[in-house]
């Protein structure tokens, strides 16, 4: 796997929202997720940013749905992760559960 | 009380400026939290917030894209240049004694110069022109700028005709300061101004920003009224 496929840190998160979410993914539901999940306040213009490039990578497809008067007339664009995306959601998983073993200061143990 | 429209400059901003190859869906998303439960203030954040990482995003995604369109304008541009000194010499000072006309011919074709260059720019690039066209002018803007620093710092610096613009389109600076001389005017601060807004407005309007487009994924139903 080459360093470009990795996930990042935000885009794991973006990930994580869309398994979360499932047919309703969209950038509204995508940022009040992580809003209300991680307690800071999330750009829509990052969400979507992260989104494009885990679709370049092949990790998330999308495709256009509704139009509502309450967005001006434009339609919703949803997202939903790949079976690639979510094989590399687990490995991301596995290694990083890796890492956090035998870290006492992590595990309520003293500093 | 705060309105249900969000505000339309922003929105403007964002329909013009944002990158994203999802723009039209990000502003419908936009209008709808800001509907809910937004305020002015963050419906600002995010179209500056969604116009500067769009821009990035692209720009680091087509890296060769970029290259290759940056080489192109200033391909184009000293094409230009060279055409110019070659036809007026250089610097166009003798040009200045003739009266307006020969000054307002001149201004007229600095300003077709990076209208064209851009144009081809945008022409060769139709679908990320966007962040393209915009690094080409920041890049036009901070490339005289840092001129204009180490010109003041290392010493040496004209103040009748300040070096901002003249890396840029060297005859445009000069023929908005000798217009105004012309005038009776003596202002080397306005015509650096008025240069610079006429090379960003050119540059816009060559590389296709100001003209309305119809967003690709939206008016199936009309925008909701208050």
């Amino acid at each position: 796997m080459t360093k470009r496929d990795q996930l990042g840190n935000f885009e794991l998160m973006v990930m994580l929202a869309l398994i979360r979410l499932g047919d309703n993914a969209y950038g509204v539901p995508i940022s009040e997720d992580l809003e209300k999940r991680t307690g800071r306040d999330v750009a829509i213009g990052s969400v979507y940013a992260a989104l494009e490039r885990l679709e370049d990578k092949g990790f998330v497809a999308s495709e256009l749905g509704e139009a509502t008067p309450e967005r001006g007339g434009r339609a919703k664009r949803y997202f939903h992760v790949t079976a690639r995306g979510l094989k590399e959601v687990r490995e991301t998983q596995r290694a990083l559960v890796k890492l956090w073993h035998g870290l006492p200061e992590l595990e309520g143990g003293k500093a | 009380m705060r309105s249900e429209q969000p505000p339309c400059v922003a929105k403007w901003l964002l329909r013009h400026f944002g990158s994203s190859p999802n723009n039209a869906a990000l502003i419908g998303d936009l209008d709808e939290r800001y509907r809910y439960s937004r305020n002015r203030f963050w419906y600002w954040r995010q179209v500056v917030w969604a116009i500067v990482a769009s821009f990035f995003k692209e720009i680091s995604g087509h890296k060769a894209l970029a290259i290759r369109a940056l080489i192109i304008g200033w391909t184009i541009k000293a094409a230009w240049l060279s055409a110019f000194w070659y036809v007026y010499g250089a610097p166009p000072r003798r040009l200045f004694t003739a009266g307006i006309e020969p000054l307002l011919f001149v201004f007229l074709m600095g300003i077709i110069a990076m209208m064209s260059t851009t144009w081809i720019i945008a022409k060769t690039h139709p679908v990320h022109y966007r962040p393209i066209v915009l690094l080409y002018l920041l890049l036009e803007l901070i490339g005289p700028f840092l001129t204009f620093i180490s010109k003041g710092v290392l010493g040496g610096y004209d103040w009748r005709y300040p070096a901002i613009l003249q890396g840029v389109w060297p005859p445009l600076f000069q023929v908005i300061y000798e217009i105004q001389f012309h005038l009776g005017i003596f202002n080397g601060v306005a015509a650096t101004w008025e240069s610079a807004v006429i090379m960003v407005v050119s540059i816009l309007v060559g590389g296709g920003f100001l003209r309305n487009e119809v967003d690709s994924n939206s008016a199936e139903h009309p925008p909701a009224t208050t």
